[in-house]
């Protein structure tokens, strides 16, 4: 993959998706019916100008920087893209394997988004909204192949696919986007500094390594 | 660190005066039933079922005020908690008077605490790369090659003047260990447990199949070292790309370990504690990310967690469901080598918890009741929750004690809870240490007769009265 920290700092990017940040306080959670981060009902939209990262003039041991900052807020939509495959698979779907791996990934990524969601209130930053600022992101081709993520095509193509060919598709596409989500991951944890944020990078790269080994073999097994 | 209260809103700020005001001797009783199973509770209410009360509170304080509350371990009236900022120490003589009595500052993330069986020394897991080994190391990159992970070893022999004596760097640091009796008193060897290798970070390279083995001589614990790199995967395990364990837990009386692996559960025998080997292993679509083993206080069954969300995510709630992020209870079955892990059943937290609420399975240990298979757990904002598993197919909740949402939101909630001689004890990531009993409830006489001498939740032992 090409994505790379040069991308981590298009500070351009992060301030264009920060617009569609939702304004929560004390209720950053997503809606009640869903476990991950689903676009709230009824989203408050701001425009985002500042920098709301670095009012601490001295941070603690461990605390975030703009690594991290910036890191969640591309990842949040990285995420929705995968709920967005996942949520194909059911009806579509070919094999049982295929569809249980799709149903994990599906919830574990919502229930990510939220994670990150709240960490961003934890943090005092702005939450971003997860499916409009993944509608931004989609327009971005660039941005799109660099992060390993599926292009609007490769989605409509997936969305009439069934049977193997449905596994097929979807299997490649979510080892590119987990391949491009591990480049982001690795990045993190690199340059971030927020010591819990970077107990979940590890456990998020651990978990999508084991998972793309698992499509790789699934893969091989559908011929 | 981030805390919970340093970016909190002005708005929120007042608010969450004004109902704390109102509420703060609020408790809810409830019942544990299916009507109230979708309500989360309010922020500033706890509430229990009436055979679980909550003892005392200890908040949190001193040198580790404003960083997370983690695992526990125990030896004699001593309570060991580690925190990402270093140690405290409880004096748990009378439970219902636990009093904070020593604290240790020396950072290094989650500072996964043992205590040596003579309880001289503490061992602490630092996952978190550090300029160096001292307790004045700063955080620093993964990929800086100087960069130290590994284990701490502290003197504990005066808890209120604790002192680092030794430390061992170790491959990918080291997230969490398990302490295992040498055969003479004088040894104990830690299997670290650590994951997460890439190419881009110069201490923990692909591949990372094995546990480091440290041996630590208990008379001269400067001379620690690592003396194997066991390999428990030799053919890649389950899937091609393992990447270590983030959990094991051993029963040195059967010569066993049961191993929260990446992508996988393992049983494997020690009966050669520095060349422990895999002896059969599961793989389960529904978990991805195995973080915790549990034994039953006779051996033959396993509790296994999945920490979905890897501890921060809200999981407790009806779209997740009740089979993820939650317990899988597993059965041995078979003799020596050809045994193998039979799957029974999931277990999950029935109430669920606000989106804000981060909640999923943690860390526990067994009630040593005789005749039920009990254990407490820990679920984070879930509260503490004790499981029956005497029929592993059909586990179900005996008791639970619950705080609503922090408010601001942030994460926190219990870490570990572990029942040691009468009482639970809950490390709560921001509100301190929580000493809990279980009362009016089958089987918890017996378990009451229990007295240990010491307690690490990853060496379990048959317990008996």
């Amino acid at each position: 993959m090409r994505f790379d920290k040069r991308f981590r700092r298009a500070s351009v990017v992060v301030v264009v998706l920060s617009a569609v940040a939702v304004a929560a306080v004390a209720s950053a959670g997503p809606p009640p019916d869903k476990g991950g981060g689903k676009k709230p009902k009824d989203p408050t939209t701001t425009t985002i100008t500042a920098n709301t990262t670095t009012t601490v003039a001295s941070p603690p041991d461990g605390s975030y920087n703009d690594a991290d900052a910036d890191f969640v807020a591309m990842m949040i939509p990285h995420h929705f893209q995968a709920t967005v495959m996942s949520d194909l698979a059911p009806g579509r779907a070919g094999d049982a394997t295929v569809l249980a791996l799709a149903e994990r990934i599906g919830v574990e990524q919502e229930v990510e988004i939220g994670m990150m969601q709240n960490w961003q209130t934890w943090n005092g930053l702005e939450v971003t909204d997860a499916e409009a600022a993944y509608e931004m992101m989609l327009q971005m081709p660039m941005m799109v192949e660099q992060m390993g993520m599926a292009t609007p095509e490769e989605l409509d193509a997936l969305t009439g696919a069934s049977g193997t060919g449905f596994d097929r598709q979807y299997l490649q596409l979510m080892i590119d986007h987990h391949e491009g989500a591990l480049t982001m991951l690795t990045d993190v944890l690199v340059h971030g500094s927020d010591t819990t944020l970077e107990f979940w990078a590890t456990d998020m790269l651990t978990a999508q390594g084991v998972q793309i080994d698992q499509m790789e073999a699934m893969i091989a097994e559908l011929g | 660190m981030i805390v919970a209260t340093r970016r909190r809103t002005r708005r929120g700020a007042v608010a969450a005066a004004l109902i704390g005001a109102l509420v703060l001797s609020q408790v809810v009783y409830g019942s544990p039933t299916s009507a109230q199973a979708d309500e989360p509770l309010p922020s500033g209410t706890e509430a229990s079922t009436p055979n679980l009360d909550l003892v005392v509170n200890v908040p949190r304080q001193g040198v580790n005020d404003g960083v997370f509350q983690s695992d526990l371990a125990f030896y004699g009236d001593l309570a060991i908690q580690g925190t990402y900022g270093g140690l405290n120490f409880y004096d748990i003589k009378h439970p219902q008077k636990t009093t904070l009595v020593g604290q240790f500052a020396c950072p290094g993330g989650q500072g996964d605490p043992s205590v040596s069986p003579d309880g001289s020394l503490v061992f602490m897991s630092v996952d978190a790369a550090r300029t160096d080994d001292s307790c004045q190391s700063s955080g620093t990159s993964t990929a800086n090659p100087d960069g130290w992970e590994g284990i701490r070893i502290v003197d504990i022999s005066d808890p209120t003047n604790a002192q680092q004596v030794a430390t061992v760097r170790t491959d990918c640091g080291s997230h969490t260990h398990t302490l295992v009796p040498g055969a003479t008193d004088d040894v104990v060897y830690l299997y670290i447990s650590s994951y997460g290798p890439n190419a881009a970070f110069p201490n923990c390279q692909p591949p990372h199949d094995a546990i480091s083995i440290v041996e630590v001589p208990i008379d001269d614990p400067a001379s620690a070292s690592v003396v194997n790199k066991a390999v428990l995967f030799p053919d890649g395990g389950a899937i091609s790309r393992t990447a270590g364990c983030h959990d094991i837990t051993v029963y040195p009386e059967l010569d066993l370990a049961a191993g929260a692996c990446m992508g996988e559960g393992v049983l494997m025998d020690i009966s050669d504690p520095v060349a422990p080997y895999v002896i059969t292993s599961v793989t389960d679509t529904n978990f991805a990310f195995w973080h915790s083993a549990t034994f039953s206080n006779d051996a033959t069954k396993v509790v296994f967690t999945d920490e979905l969300g890897g501890g921060g995510g809200a999981t407790c709630n009806e779209a997740v469901g009740p089979e993820r992020g939650a317990n899988a209870i597993f059965t041995i079955v078979g003799e020596g080598d050809d045994r193998t892990l039979e799957f029974q059943s999931y277990f999950k937290i029935p109430r669920h918890q606000a989106n804000t609420e981060n909640c999923v399975a943690h860390n526990g240990s067994i009630v040593p009741s005789n005749d039920r298979d009990l254990m407490v757990q820990s679920w984070y904002q879930g509260g503490v929750l004790v499981m029956d598993f005497t029929d592993p197919a059909n586990p179900f909740e005996i008791a639970w004690f619950d705080r609503g949402a922090l408010d601001p939101p942030a994460l926190g909630g219990s870490w570990s809870a572990y029942w040691y001689n009468g009482y639970i004890y809950s490390s709560d990531i921001t509100l301190g240490l929580d000493v809990l009993r279980l009362t009016g409830t089958e089987g918890v006489s017996s378990a009451n007769r229990v007295k240990q001498d010491h307690f690490n939740a990853q060496t379990q032992y048959r317990l008996k009265d």
